[in-house]
């Protein structure tokens, strides 16, 4: 799950970052709108924290222009927005220009995090907050997961990416899309460490392996296992 | 009962009604007393002359005269006392029946003239039990209740704009504190989830910093919700020893980011002003250049006088604002458009501006894109009345 935050104070935009990134996330982050734009149109994020107040372009020009297509993923990223105005008219604004939720500044980092997971698991069209895909099961709340009932001691990245296959169970999910929904833009597109991500989980997931490759396409994560 | 007896509307129909009654007891009691006297002392009947002819034998007639005015009196008599008695029992009803019908004349008329007023309160009650949008908009002829009413309606007018403008500036004011408050929330959050001696450490540097800018914003709002006129505490203030006391403040901050903070003053300058709001309008002129100027540039502090006038200035070598945008800068909350990021933002300047202001004298603001904006604040000295603030800028005039 890639997230980018859009916040032009710095040590706010920061604190955002290093929170959601132990929560597994791969956090980008920009500090003025144009920034923001440049980011949003080369890169495919699942989310965007955003600032309503932003110098250069405001916040809800840019919900503006990702509601009307501006991205480059297959799904247009889900948007947050994060703002110190908390008037009616002002959220319902928000929300019309294409917020998918409203958080008013200063709010508790938990529920921040619990809105982020809120969101893209419904980007995912499931409702609980847990995920289940055969015998796998992970609680993004508590950081955990387990494989029939075993928990599974897990890496960031490693939990990450397999929130992320499960999320998109049944898909085949190329290795470029994994390294950018799962890695942030620090990541070197030329590394394995991708595959290398892959072959520890299936090391930690043990036997029966869930996680087949299919051959010159990507990784799927059946539900069989 | 007694609120409903001390009501206009009550008091006018009284009123309205006893002087109906008096005026008809007035005029007709006049009349009757009028017509006694006349009847009473002037008998219409003349004499009447009465001859009586009888015809005697022989070729004369014997006339006899004789006044029978006497007998014709006694019956005027009866008829006058007759008449006036009548005359008296008509008055009487009439004054009786005309009572109730003044009172109910009067009270209606009353209803009528003040049924205007009646809307004037009703609305006025509403007003404050609703909001503020709603108007008398009294419809009828132009007289001095329409003209209450829009005189109301006017004073609505203003209110409700200055109710706007108080609520824009919670709304900014609330905004301003928000941001400093999220930064610490967050920061704090994500530290204490885990335990690392060194983020903690760098929270609680997180922290300082935003309780510093929280406490200028507050300092901010005092200075500027201070409604007296600073000259009041006006003291002759030393210069150059207010620049030097801001340059070092913002020493460490401008050294951070690479910036070179020039001084220069004319020694023994001073100027007859409030210390602490001087001091304040300037640190916010330098703490906006501090951190927003360029990295590694170079920002000058400096004073001087001119055509009796004492001018202090920051000047920066930063972007410049542009032209449409230099009379909004002094505004309240105003924040710089363009990609640079330059959010001076805030009550800041607005505070120099009205500081300025208070002294007699006048903020303003300098700028050439892509070289550099210079604000400066004018505060007149010895000028003769009335001379304007000079529209050079001051700081290119010095070496």
């Amino acid at each position: 799950m890639r997230i980018l935050v859009v916040e032009d104070e710095v040590e706010l935009a920061d604190a955002v970052q290093r929170g959601l990134q132990r929560e597994g996330y791969a956090v980008d982050v920009a500090y003025g709108g144009d920034e923001g734009l440049d980011k949003i149109s080369y890169t495919s994020y699942d989310l965007i924290c955003l600032d309503l107040n932003l110098p250069g372009t405001d916040g809800r020009e840019i919900a503006r222009q990702v509601r009307d297509g501006l991205g480059f993923g297959d799904e247009p990223p889900r948007i947050l927005m994060l703002t110190a105005r908390d008037s009616l008219d002002d959220r319902v604004a928000g929300l019309d220009d294409g917020a998918d939720d409203y958080l008013v500044k200063p709010f508790q980092f938990a529920e921040l995090a619990a809105r982020v997971r809120a969101l893209l698991r419904r980007d995912a069209g499931r409702s609980g907050a847990i995920l289940t895909v055969g015998g796998l099961e992970l609680d993004a709340a508590r950081h955990r997961a387990t494989r029939h009932g075993r928990p599974l001691d897990l890496t960031a990245k490693e939990f990450a990416l397999l929130r992320y296959l499960m999320l998109h169970s049944g898909q085949v999910l190329a290795a470029e899309r994994l390294l950018e929904h799962v890695w942030d833009e620090h990541a070197d597109p030329f590394t394995n460490t991708v595959r290398v991500t892959v072959s520890n989980l299936r090391r930690k997931l043990g036997s029966a392996q869930p996680i087949e490759t299919v051959v010159g396409s990507g990784y799927r994560l059946g539900e069989a296992g | 009962m007694r609120q409903f007896l001390r009501s206009i509307r009550v008091r006018i129909a009284v009123v309205y009604s006893a002087i109906v009654f008096g005026l008809s007891a007035v005029a007709l009691g006049g009349v009757y007393m009028a017509l006694k006297s006349q009847l009473s002392s002037d008998p219409v009947t003349r004499d009447l002359l009465v001859q009586r002819v009888t015809d005697i034998p022989g070729p004369l007639i014997a006339v006899e005269q004789a006044v029978v005015r006497q007998t014709f009196v006694s019956v005027e008599r009866l008829v006058n006392a007759n008449t006036l008695e009548r005359l008296q029992d008509i008055s009487i009803i009439i004054l009786v029946g005309l009572f109730p019908m003044a009172v109910v004349i009067g009270w209606l008329v009353a209803g009528r003239a003040l049924q205007p007023i009646g809307r004037i309160t009703r609305v006025a009650r509403e007003i404050q039990a609703t909001d503020l949008t709603r108007r008398i908009r009294l419809v009828g002829p132009d007289d001095e209740l329409k003209n209450l009413a829009e005189t109301f309606d006017d004073m609505l007018d203003r209110i409700e704009a200055g109710a706007q403008a108080q609520q824009a500036f919670i709304q900014e004011t609330s905004h301003e504190l928000r941001n400093p408050l999220a930064i610490m929330a967050t920061n704090l959050d994500v530290a204490l989830s885990q335990n690392d001696p060194a983020e903690l450490r760098q929270a609680a540097g997180v922290v300082r910093r935003s309780i510093d800018r929280i406490s200028h914003t507050v300092d901010d709002l005092l200075t500027f919700g201070r409604n007296e006129t600073p000259i009041r505490r006006a003291i002759t203030v030393e210069v150059s020893e207010l620049i030097d006391t801001t340059a070092a403040e913002f020493k460490v901050s401008a050294e951070a980011r690479q910036i070179d903070l020039l001084v220069s003053v004319p020694p023994g300058l001073t100027v007859f002003a409030d210390q602490a709001a001087l001091r304040r309008a300037f640190e916010n002129l330098a703490g906006n250049a501090v951190r927003l100027a360029p990295l590694a540039s170079t920002i000058r502090l400096s004073a001087g006088t001119q055509d009796g006038w004492v001018w202090l200035a920051v000047a920066d070598e930063g972007p410049g604002i542009a032209e449409r945008q230099r009379r909004l800068v002094w505004q309240r909350h105003w924040r710089g458009e363009g990609a640079s990021g330059t959010s001076r933002g805030g009550l800041g300047l607005a505070v120099v501006r009205q500081v300025a202001e208070g002294h007699g004298g006048e903020a303003q603001l300098y700028s050439e894109e892509g070289i550099g904006s210079t604000f400066v604040i004018w505060l007149p000295t010895d000028r003769p009345p009335g001379s304007p603030v000079p529209t050079m800028n001051p700081v290119k005039a010095v070496p």
